[in-house]
């Protein structure tokens, strides 16, 4: 059988490069980007350079052609980590748009965005003054900063073209996917003095494998209409965290999610020595 | 005492044109619009000319000073079809811009046009008897590029209200969800689909009332949600029996009390519609 064509954009991106071994073993990839080394520096062979800010897609159109799917981590960075550029937050957006636009053309079947837990990180604020429990992707995105509000624009782009309201009934087939946190040090730097933010990392935690199963999963499973028959979902990228305070329930139902991984397991001994200082200290109030 | 300074943006459209003569008595008002005609292509009387899609904020920012309030209905359309989603990623746009000159000129609060769009996905829902009541807090879904629009500048308002990109200085603002602003949907009803009709009826935003939820957005203390947050979003449609947006929260945050309800206000012509429907009535 042949491999499935897939688009990969922001292929040499963080996101992107962390998949990249195990999809291009499993598909016939295309893999664009603005730049063709990563993070690192290193090349990153086979990449095409084609910018998708570009309001003419024409000028990347021929790359979507024939394929099967795509998958969406272009992103124009945020250089500022308080995320307070709306405009580079807009241009994200539009990109979006022309990925969306281009794949609706190019008789794409389905494309698996790549989103962020910021989406609706407002209810973060919440959750750790003790007022909320779990967020589930169902609710109301609500987020404090421009870097959320570019996701969530990008998400309710993507229900609208799933609908095929605006496009003559063609429904895009999308996926969102809220990545958590994608890092193996999470736990680092843990202090017995904040929990808390030990709890956020553990919870937030996504593992490579975990990250890979997701993404094949959301491009590869047959149906993924809604209980209105509109082919749209919002899952959150995390692993199977005893620490989670993001739902994967939806993910697990739908396409079949199950992630390997479990940060409390995977970093027991980091957090072991950081609860065990925590146990003293509370022991010595005593 | 001194009236209270307001600025309305998109002053010579529709929806502006609907509260002006009102506001003009309440308020010491400043028009702004990329034009001084209305739709009839009538002078609009003490329009300033200004572009808000600029993103040179200097261009404009000298109306915003000293402004109490801003009532943004500045809405731009597009030429051509092909065009539509650019045309909705400008109003996007304008919406920030206007937010931000707010925030940097201390406005107290902004009170935003949007529209019932923002979540019109449900309608269809609605219409299909999946779902019987639209609630202001339920996820903004639309199926469209107009919806989506209205739903991001929304949540872009929400962003705002919270502080956390401004050092924790806070813009006050509500999202007016408006309805169906005109006399003339029942008129356009017949027997043949009720369900248009409720729709009409349901959606139906009188003037007077549209004059009060808009003067009581912009009067209410106190908009904060139980979270501290200064921000709302309210249907603004009128206390139609027919309703299927819940004005609930408005009544309860700012003590919005619609004197119009579509039901009585169209009488007349109802009962002739219904008597016309009544004769096809199932028989027991």
């Amino acid at each position: 059988m042949p491999k499935r064509k897939v688009v990969l954009t922001g292929a040499t991106g963080y996101i992107a490069i962390r998949m990249l071994p195990a999809l291009q073993e499993r598909y016939d990839l295309t893999l664009l980007d603005v730049k063709s080394t990563d993070p690192d520096g290193n090349e990153i062979s086979g990449v095409i350079k084609t910018d998708l800010i570009n309001r003419d897609r024409d000028a990347y159109r021929e790359y979507f052609a024939g394929v099967d799917a795509v998958i969406h981590c272009g992103f124009k960075g945020t250089v500022n980590s308080s995320h307070i550029d709306f405009w580079k937050e807009l241009d994200n957006v539009t990109m979006c748009y022309n990925v969306y636009q281009t794949c609706i053309e190019e008789n794409v079947r389905r494309l698996v965005m790549m989103s962020s837990n910021h989406a609706a990180d407002y209810y973060e604020r919440l959750i750790w003054a003790d007022k909320m429990n779990l967020v589930t992707p169902d609710m109301n995105p609500l987020t404090d900063n421009f870097y959320g509000w570019g996701k969530i624009s990008y998400e309710a782009l993507g229900f609208v073209f799933a609908t095929g309201q605006m496009t003559d009934g063609k429904k895009l087939q999308n996926v969102q996917i809220r990545i958590g946190a994608p890092r193996e040090n999470v736990a680092e730097n843990a202090s017995p003095d904040n929990l808390k933010a030990l709890h956020r990392g553990l919870g937030a935690y996504l593992s490579v494998r975990d990250q890979t199963q997701l993404v094949v999963k959301s491009v590869e499973t047959e149906n993924i209409e809604d209980e209105n028959g509109v082919p749209f979902h919002v899952f959150y990228g995390i692993s199977g965290n005893s620490h989670r305070f993001w739902s994967l329930t939806n993910a697990r139902k739908i396409i079949g999610y199950e992630p390997e991984d479990d940060s409390q397991v995977r970093f027991a001994d980091q957090i072991g020595t950081v609860i065990t200082a925590a146990q003293e200290k509370e022991s010595g109030k005593q | 005492m001194p009236k209270r300074k307001v600025l309305i943006t998109g002053a010579a459209g529709y929806i502006a044109g609907r509260i002006l003569p009102d506001f003009r008595e309440r308020y010491d008002l400043t028009l702004l619009d990329v034009k001084t005609t209305n739709r009839q292509g009538e002078e609009v009387e003490g329009v300033v000319t200004a572009d808000l899609l600029d993103r040179n904020r200097d261009a404009y920012r000298k109306h915003f000073s000293g402004v109490d309030t801003v009532i943004h209905s500045g809405f731009t359309r597009a030429n051509k079809p092909e065009d539509q989603f650019w045309a909705e990623h400008n109003n996007v746009a304008m919406a920030h811009n206007v937010y931000q000159t707010c925030l940097e000129e201390n406005i107290r609060r902004v009170v935003v046009i949007s529209s019932n769009h923002a979540a019109d996905y449900y309608e269809r829902l609605i219409w299909a008897d999946k779902m019987e009541f639209v609630t202001p807090d339920m996820p903004p879904l639309s199926d469209n590029y107009y919806g989506w629009a209205k739903a991001a500048y929304e949540l872009l308002g929400f962003a705002f209200a919270t502080g956390n990109m401004n050092n924790g200085k806070k813009l006050e603002n509500v999202q007016l969800r408006i309805g169906g602003p005109r006399e003339n949907d029942i008129d356009r009803a017949s027997a043949d689909d009720l369900k248009n009709m409720h729709r009409g009826l349901g959606a139906y935003l009188s003037v007077r009332d549209q004059v009060q939820l808009t003067t009581k957005s912009i009067e209410t203390e106190n908009i904060k949600d139980e979270n501290g947050i200064p921000f709302q979003i309210f249907y603004g449609v009128s206390g139609n029996s027919h309703n299927f947006w819940s004005i609930a929260n408005a009544r309860k945050i700012i003590g919005y009390e619609p004197e119009d309800n579509s039901q009585i206000r169209f009488a007349d012509k109802i009962a002739n519609i219904l008597l016309e429907a009544q004769k096809n009535y199932p028989k027991e």
